[in-house]
Parts: structure tokens; C-alpha cells; sequence
């Protein structure tokens, strides 16, 4: 794209196509392509090599979670909400235990508020770290993938540290935190943060200076900013296109208000403007987990006593509980009917909107080999979509 | 990396200076671009009574309107109950938060105005109304960000129970900031010092009589649960594909999974996410997955389960042997 020249916008009604026309190839992307992320396929209505429509279609990994939910008891659903975002479980365990806390009536200790807040941010630059791998993947450049993988291991050894677990950390229960960091666990989280900020900028010299990756990636994918709205995109995906929202700085909680940030605004939501976004934000989070450790209280309880967990009734109620995840607002909407099983536990993840709606709508006109470039630069989870 | 180094050493970004981008895309703490509802420091705020509670002591935020923020308090005097005006100016001028429970409940029948959080209300209204009372809520009052749409299955009642969450992102909470440590207790989620409101005080009750602020300094936004209750016998829902580009996905998850109808809406009748199911709508409640399971699925050889209360009950203490 030239500098001067506008990022063409796609219609917004689906064109009415002819197929036994001859001219046009239907094709499958998806669901087991190394150009989508997670589980899903497009369903691509191809003229020449131009995409003229897409249909996504979901439901690969479905597992019933929220189906699931109801017939569990409140404690019981935890091993469950973490798998609902595979790369970043701590926002499903956060927004369930916050929710559940909120309803019956439980504040949790001050440590714990930081310890959250650690184990979000961090948690933030480990999917960071796998999206930039699969962004720069998606247009050739496979050595990134193989640095940000390897330092995304690294943030993963300090959560195998501090909860015992990998992938899957609840870590974070109702009432608080599992337990305190274990002894020498802050000195190999700043160890860890200087590595991986060194990284960062290697991959910012090599991936965003390149100029394979500026012609493929600037003018893909281009988010008016009207469309924010009408779309409910949230996260970087409108923040590059110059909204300025951030729940960490909209709803303040944890120990947000606590700490030194401000959200990072682009200007033109297009594939570059959006990586570029996310670099600054992993910059950004590098930060935040350094101000954490400063600021995390030496000692004091790091949970809060809980009733007996297989006769816990919450009081009847409901309540939304959102927080801003790698891709935007994440949150449950929780409603119990004062029973030891939830009644109703529905999760809005960001990619809801941002892998169905807006996807196929940017991928009308954009040529074949940049499908992939342009559904990574959106950051879609497809396992949030299907629950 | 070394700064002289780089190439485009402009728009890179310090090291340990994460929050300082100096470059021209992205650029940190840049005030919004936006053109839609967001306000803008240096818009007047015509609250009348950013004034803190009678009886409370007076905060450093409470009475004074923060620098950068041209208020024009009028009401000097510390008044019990006085109300903290929240102005949005929205696409077709200004509105005042405050009248929103009654302008809801007078234009829309809306009842059962609830505050759950200080930025979280609940609200219900016919389903008869719904879309209209979406469509002025997006366009008049700031509502503009459709967060999620489900259904609940309220099957004791007789009705699915579609909640719709909005979000009016233009709520300013750094504009009228009064604490009340006395009245109030911490927040759920954040045990800081800056947040602290009193319980059933909301900043929008259904009388408007606002007291403390219950929210952080310099946080913003409401979010709306809009409820409506539909018949469960006859599931037939207005379709706002038309209000929010994201809406009929939503739509048609609601019609696979409770059976919800939203007829006009895109693609609402195909498969969704159980693509060749072929049982009943899977969330409604009365759905029983394990008794579905067991009468469809063929059980796999050399799979067997224990109930764990039982298996351990036999294994700790045996039965003895009956005596010949």
C-alpha cells in the first residue's frame, strides 16, 4: 500500500455470487491449518486469488462448558473455566472467582490483589508471546515464532513456580490465591523480564523493520474507527484504531489503579498498527510485573476462609464481571438462583465478535495468502466462540 | 538493542520506558481519537451538586472540581441526598444519567431497576419494547457497546429471561468523585484505598437520589443488563441485527442453544456450533445431557466408572463373608 493511499474498506453486504458461474472456487481454510488460529474454518468464496466471501463456521471445539457448568457444584466449575481460553486461563479464573465473590459477599486480602494482578499481567505477555510468534508465522518469518515460544516457556516456568502448573494454573480461587510466592520466585521474575524484554527488541528490529512484513502487514485488515462501536471490538483491536479504552484504567480493578500505565492508542487499525500495538503493550506489561513486584506487600493472609466448599450456596443473584484481557473484555455473567449450582454461567470473550462478524467482513477483497496474516493480527481464540 | 542502531530509531520505544512511546503510532496517553461519546477534558460539565454528603468529611476530590475539569458547581453547600449530576453528550446532545431508571420505566415500561455495582445496573422491559428500548438506549444514551446477549432459562416461570449487557463507555467517574469512608466498605475487586463507596448507594438508583460515589477516581463507564422475559412456550424475540453488526452471531447461538426465534435475523436458522445435532435446544434446562448421552451414544468396551463414594466404601471395608 502507498503511503498517501487509504485502506479500502469492505462492504458491508455480502455479494450475491453465482457459483455454478464457473468463475469462482469455494474453498475450505480451516479447521486444521496452520493459518488459523485454534480450531475453525472459512468457508472462502474465491475469484482468481481474491476472496470475495467468507463464512466462518465454529463448533470444533466445543465441549459444553456452560451446559457443563450448571450441573456442577460452584467449586467444581473451576478446573472447567480455565479451559475455556486455552493461552490466558487466569482471565476465566479471575472473572468466575471475582464474580462468585461479588455475589456472596467476600473481600479478598490485600496480597492477593497484587498476586492477581502478577498473575494477569503475566499471563498477558505469555499469550502476547504466541500471538507474535503466529503473527509473524503468518507472513514467512517462522525464526520469531521460535524466539517468542521460547520466551513464552520461560514466563511458563515461573507460573510452573508458583502454582505447579504449566497451561492450567488456578491459581486463582475464590477468596484469593492459592498460596504465597515460593522464596526466590521475584528475583526470577525480573530475571525473566530482562530476557524477555531483550528478546523483544531483537524481534522489533527483525520482524517490524522488515519490509516484507511492513508491505504484507500495513493496509491489511483496516478497522474504521466507526466500527468500534458498531461492532463491540474492544481491546488493542480498537485501541489501534484510536479508541481509547482500557477496562485495567475503565472498571480499575485489582490493583490497576495502583499502578503507573496508561493505554497505548494507535491510529490506523490495520495488521502493522496492531502488531505494533501489541509490542508496546507486552513492553507495557513487562512494566506493570516490575511495579507489581515493587509494590507486593512482604507478607499478610493471601486468602480469605471459605465455607465448606461442597456445601457452598451462593446467595440468589446475578452479576457481569469483566476484565481486559490480551484481546479486549473478557467476562462471566454469572447468575445463581441461591443453589449449590450455578444457574447460569455465560462467558463473553472478545473473539466472539472479532473471529465471526468482523472476520468475515474484513476478508472480503483480501488476497488469498493473507487470510492467515489478517485473522492472526485480529488475536481470536475460536474455543471462547464455541464454549 | 542500541538506539543508534536502529533503523527507525523514531518510532521505536526506550527500553524500561514502556509507558513513553515517543514515536507517532502508537502513541501512549495520547488523548482519544474518538468521535463518538467520549468525553473530552475541557468539556464543561454542568454538575450542580458536586458536593459530598452532609456529615461526611470533606475529601480533597469531593467538593472541588479537579484541575482540567471546568465545572460549574452551583451547589456550594454540602446537601444530604443532593444528587451528583453524570451529563453524557451523545449523538443527539446532552442526557443526564440520572434520569435514565425513569425515562426507561415512563417511554418503555421498564421495572425492576436493580443496581448491582455502582457501574452495574439491571433493568427489565417487555420484550415487546425491547427494540426500541435498545435502540434509544444506543442512540440517546450513550449505550453504545453491545458487551454480550444470552438467555436464561427461568424454567419454574415459564420464560427464557434474554439478558442483553450494555456498556456507556462516556460515564465519567473522575468528574464527580466524593468518598464517604464513614458509610462505606471496599470494593470486591479492588481492596485499594481510592475505592471506596457505600453499599446500596449507587450512582444511578431508581430515584434518583444519588449520594456517594462508589467507583475509583478516574475510572468511567456504566454497564446496563437489559432483561426480558419471553414466553417459553412461544420464544419469538425482535432481532437487533440491524443495532449492533456483531448482534445476530449472538442471535444464533440463542436460537441453537434455548431455541429462541429472531426471525429476519442472518443466518439464524443454520448450524452454529453443533453442527448435526439432533436433539433439543441443549441449554434449555429441562435438557438432561447425561440421560441424552447415555440413550444416544454407544458405550465404548473396556470403559467402566465407579461411583467414588461406593467404590471406596467396598474397598475400605469389604463385606464378610457370609457365614455357611
Amino acid at each position: 500500500m502507498k503511503k498517501d493511499q487509504k485502506p479500502p474498506i469492505p462492504p458491508a453486504e455480502r455479494a450475491t455470487l453465482d457459483l455454478d458461474s464457473g468463475k469462482y472456487l469455494v474453498m475450505w481454510q480451516g479447521p486444521n491449518h496452520p493459518g488459523i488460529t485454534g480450531n475453525m474454518s472459512l468457508r472462502l468464496v474465491i475469484e482468481g486469488d481474491t476472496v470475495v466471501d467468507c463464512e466462518t463456521h465454529v463448533g470444533y471445539l466445543h465441549r459444553g462448558f456452560e451446559k457443563l457448568m450448571e450441573r456442577r457444584l460452584w467449586m467444581q466449575n473451576f478446573p472447567l473455566v480455565c479451559r475455556i481460553a486455552v493461552p490466558e486461563p487466569d482471565f476465566n479464573e479471575y472473572c468466575y472467582a471475582a464474580a462468585l465473590e461479588e455475589l456472596a459477599g467476600i473481600q479478598i486480602p490485600d496480597k492477593a490483589v497484587w498476586l492477581r494482578t502478577l498473575s494477569l499481567e503475566m499471563i498477558r505477555l505469555a499469550s502476547f508471546l504466541m500471538w507474535i510468534g503466529g503473527q509473524a508465522g503468518a507472513f514467512g518469518h517462522g525464526t520469531i515464532a521460535q524466539w517468542s515460544v521460547t520466551m513464552r516457556d520461560y514466563v511458563l516456568d515461573l507460573f510452573e513456580e508458583l502454582s505447579g502448573g504449566r497451561i492450567y494454573h488456578m491459581y486463582i480461587i475464590p477468596g484469593g490465591v492459592r498460596g504465597d510466592v515460593p522464596p526466590g520466585f521475584l528475583r526470577h521474575v525480573l530475571e525473566t523480564m530482562d530476557t524477555v524484554q531483550q528478546n523483544l527488541d531483537d524481534i522489533e528490529l527483525v520482524m517490524f523493520h522488515n519490509v516484507v512484513y511492513k508491505m504484507r502487514a500495513q493496509g491489511l485488515g483496516y478497522i474504521p474507527p466507526e466500527w468500534v462501536d458498531h461492532y463491540g471490538i474492544t481491546g488493542p483491536n480498537a485501541r489501534a484504531a484510536g479508541i481509547r479504552r482500557d477496562l485495567r484504567k475503565d472498571l480499575g480493578y485489582l490493583a490497576y489503579p495502583r499502578l503507573d500505565f496508561q493505554p497505548i492508542v494507535g491510529g490506523v487499525s490495520d495488521a502493522y498498527e496492531r502488531s505494533w500495538l501489541r509490542l508496546q503493550e507486552m513492553y507495557q506489561s513487562i512494566d506493570l510485573i516490575r511495579q507489581i513486584v515493587d509494590c507486593l506487600p512482604a507478607d499478610g493472609p493471601v486468602r480469605e476462609k471459605l465455607p465448606n466448599p461442597l456445601h457452598w450456596k451462593i446467595p440468589a443473584g446475578e452479576t457481569y464481571v469483566a476484565a481486559e484481557c490480551t484481546r479486549g473484555e473478557y467476562g462471566f455473567y454469572v447468575v445463581s438462583d441461591g443453589s449449590d449450582k450455578p444457574r447460569r454461567v455465560a462467558v463473553r470473550g472478545p473473539s466472539y465478535t472479532h473471529a465471526v462478524a468482523v472476520m468475515e467482513r474484513l476478508v472480503r477483497g483480501v488476497n488469498i495468502a493473507d487470510v492467515a496474516g489478517l485473522m492472526v493480527s485480529l488475536h481470536t481464540y475460536p474455543p471462547e466462540v464455541e464454549r | 538493542m542500541n538506539e543508534q542502531t536502529n533503523p527507525a530509531a523514531g518510532k521505536g520505544i526506550a527500553a524500561g520506558q514502556p509507558n513513553q512511546a515517543t514515536g507517532n503510532t502508537p502513541v501512549a496517553g495520547q488523548p482519544s481519537q474518538a468521535t463518538g461519546n467520549t468525553p473530552v477534558a475541557g468539556q464543561p460539565n454542568q454538575a450542580t451538586g458536586n458536593t459530598p454528603v452532609a456529615g461526611q468529611p470533606s475529601q480533597a476530590t469531593g467538593n472541588t472540581p479537579a484541575a482540567g475539569q471546568p465545572s460549574q458547581a452551583t451547589g456550594n453547600t454540602p446537601v444530604a441526598g443532593q444528587p451528583n449530576q453524570r451529563t453524557i453528550t451523545g449523538q443527539y446532545g446532552a442526557y443526564d444519567l440520572r434520569q435514565l431508571p425513569a425515562d426507561l420505566a415512563s417511554r418503555y415500561g421498564a421495572h425492576s431497576w436493580h443496581n448491582q455495582r455502582p457501574d452495574l445496573s439491571v433493568v427489565s422491559i417487555n420484550p415487546g419494547q425491547l427494540r426500541d428500548a435498545l435502540t434509544w438506549l444506543r442512540d440517546q444514551a450513550g449505550y453504545v457497546h453491545l458487551s454480550f446477549a444470552t438467555a436464561v432459562d427461568n424454567i419454574e416461570h415459564g420464560v427464557f429471561t434474554l439478558t442483553y449487557a450494555l456498556r456507556n463507555h462516556a460515564v465519567n467517574h473522575a468528574i464527580n468523585h466524593a468518598v464517604s469512608p464513614s458509610a462505606g466498605h471496599t470494593t470486591l475487586h479492588s481492596a485499594g484505598q481510592a475505592t471506596v463507596y457505600s453499599a446500596g448507594q449507587a450512582a444511578l438508583n431508581s430515584t434518583g437520589q444519588a449520594a456517594a460515589h462508589p467507583v475509583a477516581t478516574g475510572t468511567s463507564g456504566h454497564s446496563l443488563l437489559v432483561h426480558a422475559d419471553v414466553d417459553r412456550s412461544r420464544p419469538v424475540v425482535d432481532s437487533i441485527h440491524l443495532l449492533w453488526g456483531q448482534a445476530w452471531t449472538y442471535q444464533r447461538e440463542m436460537k441453537e442453544w434455548y431455541g429462541i426465534d429472531f426471525p429476519g435475523s442472518p443466518r439464524v436458522d443454520e448450524e452454529f456450533v453443533l453442527e448435526g445435532w439432533e436433539g433439543p435446544p441443549m441449554m434449555r434446562r429441562d435438557f438432561d445431557s447425561l440421560a441424552y448421552s447415555d440413550a444416544t451414544y454407544a458405550e465404548r468396551p473396556g470403559r467402566t466408572s465407579h461411583d467414588p463414594a461406593v467404590y471406596m466404601k467396598k474397598s475400605l471395608y469389604p463385606e464378610p463373608e457370609a457365614q455357611s
